[in-house]
């Protein structure tokens, strides 16, 4: 194979692998998995919960409060929230399109039901748009009852929780792998709806995301309107109408980059807006 | 600034790494009392305990070594199923506090049980 051609083959697979974002949703969802294993099998040390971000959240108020740290989290928690926080400030909630093993699933599940070309309903982004506040006060209510009560209410139908520990994690409810079954059925209708709607850690990161400095961002006079950036887009945002894409909901995925057919009217950049 | 979308995956990829390998490096007590004032040098002792699994447990550990003489403060670490100890060598010592923190307790139905097990003293 020529150098030419090997340059263009890899450039062609790097792109394929989403220039690297599912090689690193592979990564940590096998290590996920594997410590998952691993915390079932009851290996000294081996939790998945101690790599949640949502778990410092949960934590952060009784470990403030000198109570201690909640169930079995522990202050790591505390600092990978606060570091994935510090990332989403730069980079946008890249943590769910990049790291989330959960969001790899649904994610996944979604280009699955694509690809067999039977779900992947596309809703009315009003619609959309109402439901995707939902996770707001969905966010508060389980912060305040995990306080309240000391306990981590979450968990029983936390999706993360219950699929990586294969349903035999603590406090998961007979109901809860009902849950999750339902939580991936809807994902292969509406992909990435459990991201979108329901996940409290989303909804926590939003407003860090909301100011993240490095965004997609489009050059009106090149772009030519023909919409794939939209049609790439599963978290619903209208890239094509966007000057820089500030939303919240916005995760850095860059299908919209990767899909658009014009060189240049899309790219990520830091600081600077579209023109 | 445009930045080359293809670095975007490998740089999650290291910030997270090192964010989850210095978060547990760095970690804090899930739990910290302090019995005493120290009056002596002290040492610390950390154990391996079986049994530590939750904040609740924590709590029930720190209660088995409150009132004992010679410990000076409790340090847990849940997700490590593990405790520094600071105690008085002049008072107590390590096999000591291992034999405290071993020993049965009898619960209201009046079944006789051994919450904690010690599995490894550094």
């Amino acid at each position: 194979m020529e150098s030419g051609e090997k340059d263009s083959a890899l450039k062609k697979w790097w792109n394929l692998s989403g220039q690297g974002r599912y090689i690193s949703q592979a990564v940590f969802l096998v290590l996920t998995i594997w410590v998952g294993y691993r915390m079932v099998s009851g290996v000294r040390g081996a939790t998945i919960e101690r790599y949640c971000p949502f778990g410092g959240i949960e934590t952060l108020i009784p470990w403030l409060n000198k109570t201690g740290t909640l169930c079995s989290l522990s202050t790591t928690n505390i600092s990978v929230f606060v570091g994935v926080a510090v990332m989403t400030l730069i980079l946008k909630r890249v943590f769910c399109s990049h790291v989330c093993p959960m969001g790899a699933v649904l994610e996944w599940v979604g280009i699955f039901s694509r690809k067999t070309g039977i779900g992947a309903w596309k809703i009315p982004y009003a619609v959309d748009n109402t439901l995707k506040l939902v996770k707001y006060p969905l966010m508060l209510v389980i912060i305040c009852l995990t306080v309240i009560y000391g306990e981590l209410i979450f968990r029983t139908f936390d999706p993360y929780y219950i699929l990586f520990t294969a349903g035999k994690g603590h406090e998961i409810a007979s109901w809860s792998m009902w849950f999750l079954v339902g939580v991936i059925i809807v994902g292969y209708i509406i992909p990435l709806s459990f991201c979108k709607y329901m996940c409290p850690l989303g909804a926590c990161l939003a407003p860090f995301g909301r100011l993240g400095i490095a965004k997609v961002c489009r050059d009106s006079e090149a772009c030519t309107d023909c919409g794939s950036c939209d049609k790439a887009c599963e978290w619903g945002i209208k890239v094509s109408e966007l000057k820089s894409v500030t939303s919240a909901e916005c995760s850095n995925c860059l299908e919209c980059v990767r899909k658009c057919p014009t060189k240049g009217a899309l790219a990520l950049k830091i600081g600077g807006g579209g023109k | 600034m445009k930045i080359p979308s293809g670095i975007l995956a490998p740089l999650v990829v290291i910030i997270f790494s090192v964010v989850i390998f210095s978060g547990s490096s760095y970690e804090l007590p899930s739990t910290q009392k302090s019995f005493s004032e120290a009056t002596s040098p002290t040492k610390t002792v950390k154990m391996d305990v079986e049994g530590l699994r939750c904040r609740g447990t924590a709590n029930f550990f720190n209660g088995k070594l409150q009132g004992v003489a010679g410990i000076i403060s409790v340090s847990t670490f849940v997700q490590d199923r593990s405790a520094k100890i600071e105690y008085d060598p002049a008072v107590t010592a390590p096999e000591k506090i291992k034999a405290i923190i071993e020993k049965p307790v009898k619960l209201k139905s009046g079944k006789v049980v051994q919450p904690f097990t010690v599995t490894k003293i550094d």
